[in-house]
């Protein structure tokens, strides 16, 4: 076959590039109003700023030592597809920080694995109470969402037969309590961070 | 001879390599679970205790092979990722592409990034492409898709072989690059299949999001193998265009040997080796080369090498590669106990809404132990919900009642006085599938609440299951395999001998098994209205004994009929019905066919309106389309002819824009039946798999594609490329009008030896060519034939006959092309999977009640479209094959006369078509006479929108014929059908063998299998169906 002359290539090409440039720009666009009720890896930038910065390397999930970290399918949307979350329901997080050490690009900040440097580099959420369901606030006592909080005393304090109160201010969202209580339907859960209504 | 030995063993090296970046892969994944047991201070015991002893093993390898990097769970973390951004040995590398697209879609320069891109610039800088060739693990996937090819190839399937106008990876990344910006970093997972298919694996392994990437990658690899061999890689890929520029100057190049003599004319070995057909002969393979050396054995001198100019740079490299000291680092996270190893009741789902006055939560458990496969009521779900009134701020404990919901659909209710533990609903339910579920909570002030829940209760993996559906392809590819060599082929010769023997006693099992449960005193009329309004019938089979009177007969009768006619027939008598010569001269104006011709183009118009336009659960388009036209096509071809054909309105449309057209010639490998059969497939599977036939809207973008096939068809192509080649329609109206009284030939056959024009092929001012390229003086069948008419305006001595005669008269006489045979025995295989499709066996309406389909579903766990393909390409593969192996006994039997397989192939194929026809009306006397009747209140109102045209609006017409008198008629169909197969496959083998011994012993695998075709057809008669009534 005779090779296309050097304008006819360029032509090809251009509209190769073109329709590539214009598919991606048409179906990249931002979900509004989209509401990511999961968690983030911890350490995460904003959202927005951390699809942005996620290069869908996958390798957070690679290096988490709990197995906690999930991915998106192409269901939740070009901007979200490949990127990472956890459900703290099922398997919250021990902030070790090796996804954020893993991460190529900074999408997960790095973050020292103590108290203060969760306190200073972790935002993945909100504990919330729903005290209704809670067993303490109905006179059994339990307390299994305090023993699981890493940050227990400061993020989760306990009150009278072992009430939880959480302190937003301490609280980084790791989803332990989540997962640890024993209430069905949960009575305590995390609400992602910059995400509540 | 030693040089190419070398060759061989650069092939295993880069072999070695390319496995070893999907090992990397696939361990960083198993790695994950295995990091798991590090941090706990699991022993290999424990290991071996929980997931078995050969896992328990792998971890103690993995263990103390990671102890010579340094400590097991630290030294794993150095080696993480896939290969666009990867840590190897502590090195972080990264792909260019990927910084590239990152640095562009946030325009900042990440120094991290950077560094990690010198890692692969200096690769390619010094040795070239050597990522394309030795890592790229979509390049591995590729080759084996050639090797594939190779098999295809072998086995005759026709796979083209395009060629990209230009290389243009460069502007692939550019138009990435572009797509990066709006759309962040998920287009290269579209772009770069290398991307999807290790970020699939490494997904598959650690359980996520894999289908979807993997399938990008499979799509990658079938546009590779079926359509466009190594056009990927050498024009499209943006990530080969880069580091080809990067590494111009490389030091590894592919080269012929300084010494090497000049090549002998016309010797091609190396480019037939080149997976892109460069040729290093001509020195023109720089720098698209990526020098995997594939090349350098198959050259018949030895003459060609990879060679480094400087190797003395190669130990800097390696240098460069060592990795940089560990960090300190101690931390192992929280103790983690096993929690979910031990305790699997962990919530399914748990979702809350509020609607008003009311709080609703409701938790669900699968209810399925620790292994599903061994629990006793897998299917069991147990939820537990609570109710809170907002109002009274307290939590509800009245009387509720909660339905399940799947689709829309209720499968199961449970009702409670009060909370069964303090304020909490308990209940344990078992539901039939999974998919979709709403739990509506119906609370005492009439209030319903939705809670939406996915449930998931396939888990179960069958191994049998995918053995049984993937030992055909093994067969076919093990057969190819063979087929690939010299001695695989005498090989093959030997086992042909025993291997059909083998293949019939395992085809004959299944359809034992297979027999109907005739039985079942349940199998009664049973009606059901969907909760959409959507009325469904389940209409009871042929009774038990007809089923046995029928098998009976069918066996009988062909034994009766090949003792009998012995004889070939004369020539049959045939009359022309256009001898009048007004009539002859209507025919030729063409302006009655224009007439109707626009009103069939107004009617598809009409149906394509309401279809998109009227409501969805009531409307005329399906009923008419697939109740009335559908059906009543086949009737009109097996009883007129390809009348339809004669009114197209696709061609109608088509002839419109033909004097637009470019006049392109169709390519070579399109001009069979072949593009015919792809969409006949695709169509059926649409029909039946995605729910066409009930679903307006569906059924009017269908009728509108077939506009744009056959307009776009007109404009490019030259003639009628649509109804040659792609129409369905035509091709399958064309195959059974060998069958049908009425035939299009030339009146007089002698006036045409005289003639040399040909109008009639070839056309003139009176007439246009014949679109199917069929020459009056040459025509011995139907098949081609669209009854256009075009010749009869054509022939200039008016020598056109409309002959009525007898039925099937053209059967035996046809010599159908290779693909005109593959058309009819895909027909049939898809007439009987039609049938089958619409039995109670395959898929069953009543929740609860199992069936193929949903068997599928639950132990492959797939979806409904996936598991409709996968069933469906299973039990169309079945008749096809057992005619291939039936020719194959049959050319056995009878290897004395040196008939190939393939020539009985093509010539018994016709044989077929009764089969397919007669099983085809019976089916569809069954959709029109219970049917159709639904068509007379649609017609006043088409749209669905409470219109009364005609006042027929309300009128509710009964079946047109009771059970009884359509189970006769179906009988008798079939058997007509089958009659009429062993008839015509009797009169061709006498055609193909003049001595009868031989002509008999041919017929005898293929009467077998004509039984059982005839006896599958009346099994799946005797089956319940259910009906389609459309929506009322």
């Amino acid at each position: 076959m005779t090779p296309p002359s050097p304008s006819r290539r360029a032509l090809l090409g251009a509209a190769v590039a073109v329709g590539l440039g214009g598919a991606g720009v048409l179906l990249g666009g931002r979900r509004a109003g989209a509401r990511l009720l999961t968690l983030r890896p911890p350490g995460a930038r904003p959202p927005g700023a951390f699809e942005d910065a996620c290069v869908r390397c996958l390798k957070c999930a690679a290096a988490c030592p709990n197995e906690c970290i999930r991915f998106f399918g192409l269901g939740a949307g070009l901007d979200l597809a490949f990127t990472p979350y956890l459900k703290a329901r099922e398997r919250g997080c021990t902030l070790c920080g090796e996804c954020a050490k893993a991460c190529p690009t900074g999408a997960l900040k790095p973050f020292e694995p103590t108290r203060t440097g969760w306190l200073a580099g972790v935002k993945m959420g909100e504990a919330r109470v729903n005290k209704a369901q809670c067993y303490s606030y109905n006179g059994r006592t339990c307390g299994a969402c305090y023993r699981a909080c890493p940050l227990a005393g400061q993020a989760l304090r306990i009150g009278v037969f072992e009430t939880p109160i959480v302190d937003p201010a301490f609280c980084v969202g790791c989803g332990l309590c989540e997962q640890a209580c024993l209430k069905v339907p949960q009575a305590i859960r995390v609400m992602p961070a910059g995400q509540e209504a | 001879m030693a040089r190419v030995v070398r060759g061989r063993l650069g092939q295993v090296v880069r072999r070695c390599t390319q496995l070893g970046v999907v090992a990397f892969v696939l361990w960083g994944a198993l790695d994950v679970a295995w990091r798991n047991y590090k941090v706990a201070h699991n022993h290999p015991r424990l290991v071996a205790l929980m997931e078995g002893d050969f896992w328990g093993q792998a971890y103690a390898l993995n263990e103390s092979l990671l102890g010579l990097w340094g400590e097991p769970y630290r030294a794993s973390l150095d080696f993480l990722g896939l290969p666009w951004a990867a840590t190897v040995g502590g090195v972080r590398t990264a792909d260019p592409l990927l910084v590239l697209g990152y640095s562009f879609h946030n325009q900042v320069l990440d120094p991290h990034l950077l560094l990690g891109l010198l890692v692969p610039f200096a690769v390619a800088f010094l040795l070239g492409k050597v990522f394309c060739s030795h890592l790229c693990p979509m390049r591995l996937a590729f080759e084996v898709g050639q090797w594939i090819r190779g098999g295809l190839l072998y086995l005759g399937v026709p796979v083209l072989a395009w060629q990209a106008p230009a290389r243009l990876g460069g502007f692939v990344l550019l138009g990435g690059m572009l797509a990066t910006l709006g759309a962040g970093m998920s287009i290269w997972f579209f772009l770069l299949p290398y991307v999807s298919l290790s970020a699939g694996l490494f997904l598959a392994v650690t359980g996520g999001a894999a289908g979807g990437l993997l399938a990008t990658a499979a799509l990658f690899l079938t546009a590779d193998v079926l359509l466009a061999p190594g056009q990927f890689c050498h024009a499209l890929c943006p990530q080969g265009w880069l580091l080809e520029q990067v590494g111009r100057l490389s030091a590894l190049k592919l080269r012929k040997r300084p010494d090497a003599t000049a090549c002998p004319t016309g010797c091609v070995a190396c480019v037939r080796a080149c997976p892109y057909q460069l040729s290093p002969r001509t020195l023109s393979h720089l720098p698209a080369c990526d020098a995997c050396g594939q090349c350098v054995p198959a050259c018949p001198d030895g003459k060609l090498a990879r060679r480094f100019r400087l190797p003395g740079l190669l130990p800097l490299l390696l240098l460069a590669l060592l990795p940089g000291p560990a960090e300190a680092h101690h931390n192992k996270g929280l103790p983690h106990y096993g929690y979910f190893e031990n305790y699997p009741q962990v919530p399914t789902e748990e979702n809350v809404v509020v609607a008003g006055r009311w709080e609703v939560g409701a938790t669900l458990f699968n209810f399925q132990g620790l292994d599903r496969r061994t629990a006793e009521t897998p299917n069991d779900v147990k939820i537990y919900a609570y109710a809170y009134d907002l109002e009274a701020d307290a939590p509800y404990t009245g009387p509720l009642t909660v339905r399940v919901e799947l689709a829309g659909r209720e499968v199961t209710r449970f009702a409670r006085d009060r909370a069964d533990e303090e304020t909490i609903y308990v209940s344990r339910e078992t539901l039939p599938a999974s998919g979709e579920y709403a739990f509506v909570a119906v609370l005492p002030d009439g209030a319903e609440v939705a809670i939406p829940f996915t449930i998931e209760l396939a888990d179960a993996f069958s191994w049998a299951l995918a053995l049984g559906l993937g030992l055909p392809v093994l067969l076919i590819f093990g057969l190819a395999l063979l087929g690939r060599t010299r001695r695989g082929r005498a090989r093959l010769q030997k086992l042909r001998a025993g291997a059909p023997l083998l293949l019939l006693t395992a085809l004959a099992s299944p359809a034992r098994a297979q027999a109907p449960d005739c039985a079942d005193p349940l199998s009664v009329n049973q009606a059901i209205e969907g909760a959409h309004g959507e009325s469904l019938m389940i209409m009871a089979g042929m009774p038990p004994l007809w089923f046995a009177a029928g098998m009976v007969a069918v066996i009988v009768l062909t034994f009766l009929l090949v003792e009998w006619t012995g004889t070939r027939p004369a020539s049959p008598r045939r009359r022309n019905i256009i001898r009048n010569r007004r009539i002859y001269l209507m025919f030729r104006s063409g302006r009655a066919q224009l007439v109707l011709r626009l009103l069939v183009v107004g009617l598809l118009l009409g149906l394509v309106y309401a279809g998109l336009f009227g409501s969805r659960a009531r409307n005329i388009t399906p009923v008419a389309v697939w109740t009335l036209w559908w059906a009543g096509l086949v009737f009109a071809v097996a009883f007129v002819g390809p009348v339809f054909c004669t009114v197209c309105p696709w061609d109608a449309l088509a002839n419109g824009v033909r004097r637009l057209s470019l006049g392109l010639t169709l390519p070579r490998p399109l001009r069979s039946v072949w593009p015919a059969v792809a969409l006949f497939t695709l169509l059926t599977y649409a029909e039946l798999g995605l729910g066409t036939t009930t679903d307006p809207r569906q059924t009017a973008w269908l009728g509108l594609a077939m506009v744009a096939l056959a307009v776009s068809g007109a404009l490019l192509f030259e003639k009628k490329a649509f109804c040659d080649a792609f129409c369905p329609v035509g091709r399958i109206s064309g195959l059974y009008a060998n069958f049908s009284p009425f035939e299009i030939r030339a009146r007089n056959p002698k006036s045409c030896v005289s003639c040399t024009t040909e109008d009639c092929l070839h056309g003139n001012a009176a007439g246009a060519p014949c679109p199917t390229g069929i020459s009056l003086k040459t025509t011995t069948d139907a098949t081609g034939c669209t009854w256009c008419f075009e010749c009869v305006k054509a022939c200039p001595r008016y020598n056109v006959a409309l002959n009525l005669r007898p039925f099937a008269a053209d059967l035996h006489r046809a010599r159908p092309r290779a693909d005109h045979a593959w058309l009819a025995i895909v027909l049939l295989a898809l007439t009987l999977f039609h049938g089958l499709s619409m039995t109670t066996a395959w898929e069953n309406p009543l929740p609860g009640q199992p069936s193929l389909l949903k068997w599928l579903r639950l132990e492959l766990g797939l979806g409904h479209a996936a598991a409709y393909a996968l069933g469906m390409a299973a039990l169309v593969a079945a008749p096809i094959a057992l005619y291939l192996l039936s020719c194959r006994v049959s050319a056995w039997l009878v290897r004395a006369s040196g008939v190939p397989a393939s020539t009985l192939f093509a010539r018994f194929a016709f044989a077929l078509l009764p089969l397919a026809l007669f099983y085809h009306l019976a089916h569809n006397a069954m959709h029109l006479l219970m049917e159709g009747g639904a068509v007379v209140p649609l017609l006043s109102d088409p749209l669905g929108s409470g219109a009364d045209l005609f006042g027929t609006a309300d009128l509710r017409i009964p079946h047109l014929i009771g059970e009884g008198p359509l189970w006769a008629i179906q009988l008798g169909l079939v058997l007509v059908g089958h009659v009429v197969a062993v008839v015509v496959a009797h009169r061709v083998s006498r055609d193909l063998f003049p001595d009868h011994r031989l002509a008999r012993k041919s017929l005898i695998p293929l009467t077998f299998s004509m039984v059982v075709v005839s006896v599958a057809g009346l099994t799946l008669m005797a089956m319940d169906m259910s009906m389609r009534l459309g929506r009322t």
